[in-house]
């Protein structure tokens, strides 16, 4: 496959998930959808189904507005207006796991707004750095795998599992190696968004396709930190003021991606000890303030000069990490501007004065 | 104007809590700062001082520095979707001011997330602002009765944080304490319950505004005899008000739901606003969370129960459900929700709620906005002519 057939295929994989994965279903496939980045993939996957990530449902209207306080975040809310208004009718189940306040709620609100939508729910606990939250995240993982085989109408078999470990591990080596090619946010961030909108194998053989990008005179190397960011418009809207994205902390993104599932020993406890380790996000307990110090560590390493915080408005859990954050990289001299993001993305003119005096500060330190 | 009819216990209060406060400013002992719903009977077989910040938060709201405070906690980067009570309390802090100055800083902090994530959240940076440890409960959200898994993560955790209480005192916790001070909590929160239950009298002896300053010491002080004594007191006079038919407003005529934390800068204006109408709070969903009773013979695994399964860690059937049965036992004619702005955990769900106790029971309600510290987002007039309008729809 060509580059550009196979970028035009990643993006259209990100504007539309919903018509091939239809299609599919109407083929006869099956599809899941999944809230967070917390939830295994493999596992799904290896139920016979397509995880499908929800990112973006439609503008929140009289769904949402039905069930929901304008103060809940617009990414719950869309979801909710996607899920009452049938835009996700094709899925055969929708996994929503502990995150934060919202979500929690919400799962118990998506089987009203949504009459006969399956919703299974996964106890991931808050305290993710003790053997006692390990061992109860694998309880937790062997009851969601006995809800997907009684969904699916089969077992998973273990070497199922292993096969859909070690693809999902595959795509997330692929998705380094593309980082390390440069191929500019729009196409980076697409090719971290469709792999959680389509499945792996098809994934994969686009990846492979895309080819290196270059890396213009004059870009301004940013840090992008936040929650879920599936608009690539943001991303679009960074290079207009030259930025380029040389490091995420994002849950769609690196938090998603980074770190692969042992593919020795028992897969479960690989599954477990995986995706509690991983880099937290602000929904979980922090207790070394890991989130500051790899925040640092990848500024460092990736060369760059300031940080866009990008993160979903009337975010607590965010909302709470910022302060601190900010501070960290006042006292190291990094600037920094903060976005608030609603859905529909609308680029305001407040963000657009920001991110063009974040630009104006790293141009005179170039 | 309606005049808050008080128990006689009521000024016993003030002492209790005058002395409370006063041990916690001047005492050598070790201070911890906790959340409302943690294990708080842990720090007291240990000897440690336990703080509230939230009492101290309801205190800056009713204190009328809610306001100032919030805005304080916006110029430090803390934006207005994070909780109010942890705004005020982390500015507080910061510019050592409140009704009684800042607390005194804590040598160690104890969080619990049955109330809400935002506990830990919040106490997370307090742990990092004061360099002191953080003992962290995680309850997971309950579908009803607690599984073996969660019992097992619960009573390990509880486990863990008695070591590291050991460990951060240097002296190990003394577990027969422990069970006497377990004792004495589950007898006060039976006291508590009674109370409550004597609400359903008509008149009602006990209105929403009343619980709400009476549940100072069930929230601050559960497990110590001081706490016991005071419900003992309190469960005599509230008797003694029913045996008289007499009601915490006069001419009751419509009996009310309240549900959530009050507006409190607006505590006594609003509810003294119903009172006026004949409107009396019979019941409400938030001081009636403070009801667990332990299992002494089962200490740990009772504790692991009783804190996982308090009313915001419910999935929405059951606390659906909860509702419809307010309504019912407390022969209940309107129900008023206070969707408040600082509270995600508690509020999503409810219009669902408000839908399905409707349905069940035909009763109606409103829902108000506001916040229970932030002033901003509350507006008088609005909620009082929206009152005024239901209470009207009621005749």
């Amino acid at each position: 496959m060509q580059h550009s057939e196979a970028a035009e295929r990643v993006i259209d994989i990100v504007r539309d998930p919903h018509t091939p994965l239809r299609a599919a279903k109407d083929a006869g496939g099956k599809v899941a959808g999944y809230f967070c980045s917390y939830v295994p993939v493999e596992l799904i996957h290896a139920a016979g189904f397509t995880p499908l990530r929800m990112l973006q449902g439609p503008a929140p209207g009289d769904v949402a507005g039905a069930y929901m306080q304008p103060f809940c975040c617009s990414f719950a809310r869309s979801l909710l207006e996607g899920l009452g208004g049938g835009t996700y009718d094709y899925l055969s189940a929708v996994v929503m796991p502990h995150t934060c306040d919202t979500i929690r709620n919400l799962s118990d609100l998506v089987e009203t707004a949504a009459p006969g939508m399956r919703v299974m729910r996964l106890m991931v606990p808050t305290t993710t750095h003790t053997p006692e939250a390990v061992d109860f995240m694998l309880e937790e993982l062997a009851a969601f795998q006995r809800e997907l085989e009684e969904v699916a109408g089969k077992k998973i078999a273990d070497g199922d599992l292993r096969e859909s470990i070690g693809l999902y591990n595959r795509c997330r080596s692929a998705l380094d190696e593309l980082r390390k090619r440069r191929p500019g946010n729009r196409l980076l961030y697409a090719a971290y968004l469709a792999l959680q909108l389509t499945g792996p194998e098809e994934w994969l053989d686009l990846a492979a396709s895309l080819a290196p990008g270059e890396e213009g005179a004059g870009v301004k190397r940013v840090a992008v930190v936040g929650g879920p960011v599936p608009q690539l418009d943001i991303f679009d809207l960074l290079e207009e003021y030259g930025m380029l994205v040389a490091w995420d902390d994002l849950c769609t993104a690196s938090r998603f991606a980074a770190g692969p599932v042992s593919e020795d020993g028992e897969p479960l406890r690989a599954l477990a000890e995986r995706y509690l380790g991983r880099q937290p996000c602000p929904t979980k307990r922090d207790p070394a303030n890991r989130r500051e110090k790899k925040m640092m560590r990848g500024i460092r390493e990736s060369g760059a000069e300031g940080v866009v915080f990008a993160q979903q408005a009337f975010c607590e859990f965010h909302s709470f990490d910022y302060p601190g954050l900010k501070k960290r990289l006042d006292a190291e001299g990094i600037p920094s501007v903060r976005l608030d993001l609603e859905h529909p993305f609308q680029p305001t003119g407040q963000m657009r004065t920001r991110l063009q005096a974040l630009s104006e500060i790293l141009s005179e330190g170039m | 104007m309606a005049k808050r009819l008080k128990l006689p216990c009521e000024k016993t209060m003030k002492e209790v809590m005058t002395a409370y406060y006063t041990e916690a400013f001047t005492s050598d002992k070790p201070k911890a700062w906790v959340t409302s719903g943690a294990p708080v009977e842990l720090l007291l077989a240990a000897g440690v001082i336990p703080i509230f910040p939230e009492n101290y938060g309801a205190m800056i709201g009713a204190q009328h520095l809610g306001g100032d405070l919030c805005s304080a906690a916006g110029d430090m980067g803390f934006d207005d979707c994070v909780c109010s009570y942890a705004r005020c309390t982390i500015a507080s802090t910061e510019r050592g001011e409140g009704p009684l100055g800042a607390l005194p800083a804590p040598d160690l902090l104890l969080a619990c997330n049955n109330g809400c994530g935002t506990m830990f959240k919040w106490y997370e940076v307090l742990s990092r602002r004061f360099g002191v440890p953080l003992l962290f409960f995680d309850t997971p959200y309950c579908a009803g009765e607690p599984t073996p898994q969660d019992r097992a993560y619960l009573v390990r955790q509880l486990e863990r944080i008695l070591s590291e209480l050991g460990d951060i005192l240097g002296a190990e916790v003394d577990r027969e304490r422990l069970w006497e001070t377990l004792q004495i909590s589950s007898d006060t929160a039976k006291l508590w319950t009674e109370i409550q239950g004597l609400r359903r009298a008509r008149p009602s002896p006990l209105n929403s505004p009343d619980m709400f300053v009476h549940m100072a010491l069930i929230v601050t002080l559960r497990g110590t005899d001081t706490a016991y004594k005071y419900y003992q007191d309190m469960l005599a006079q509230v008797r003694e008000r029913v045996q008289r038919g007499e009601g915490a407003v006069e001419n009751e005529r419509y009996r009310l739901l309240w549900d959530h934390i009050p507006p409190w800068y607006a505590l006594r204006d609003l509810f003294d606003f119903c009172a006026e109408q004949g409107a009396c709070f019979a019941v409400d969903t938030y001081t009636n969370v403070w009801q667990g009773e332990f299992d002494i013979a089962r200490p740990l695994e009772s504790m692991a129960d009783c804190y996982q399964m308090i009313m915001p860690n419910l999935r929405l059937p059951l606390r659906a459900a909860m509702y419809v049965d307010y309504i019912r036992d407390y022969d209940i004619d309107g129900y008023v929700i206070h969707s408040n702005h600082s509270c995600k955990s508690y509020c999503l769900g409810e219009y669902e709620i408000a839908r399905r106790i409707t349905a069940e029971t035909g009763v109606r309600g409103i829902i108000l906005e506001a916040d229970m510290v932030d002033p901003k987002f509350y507006s008088e007039a609005q909620v009082k002519q929206t009152i005024q309008a239901f209470l009207e729809s009621l005749d």
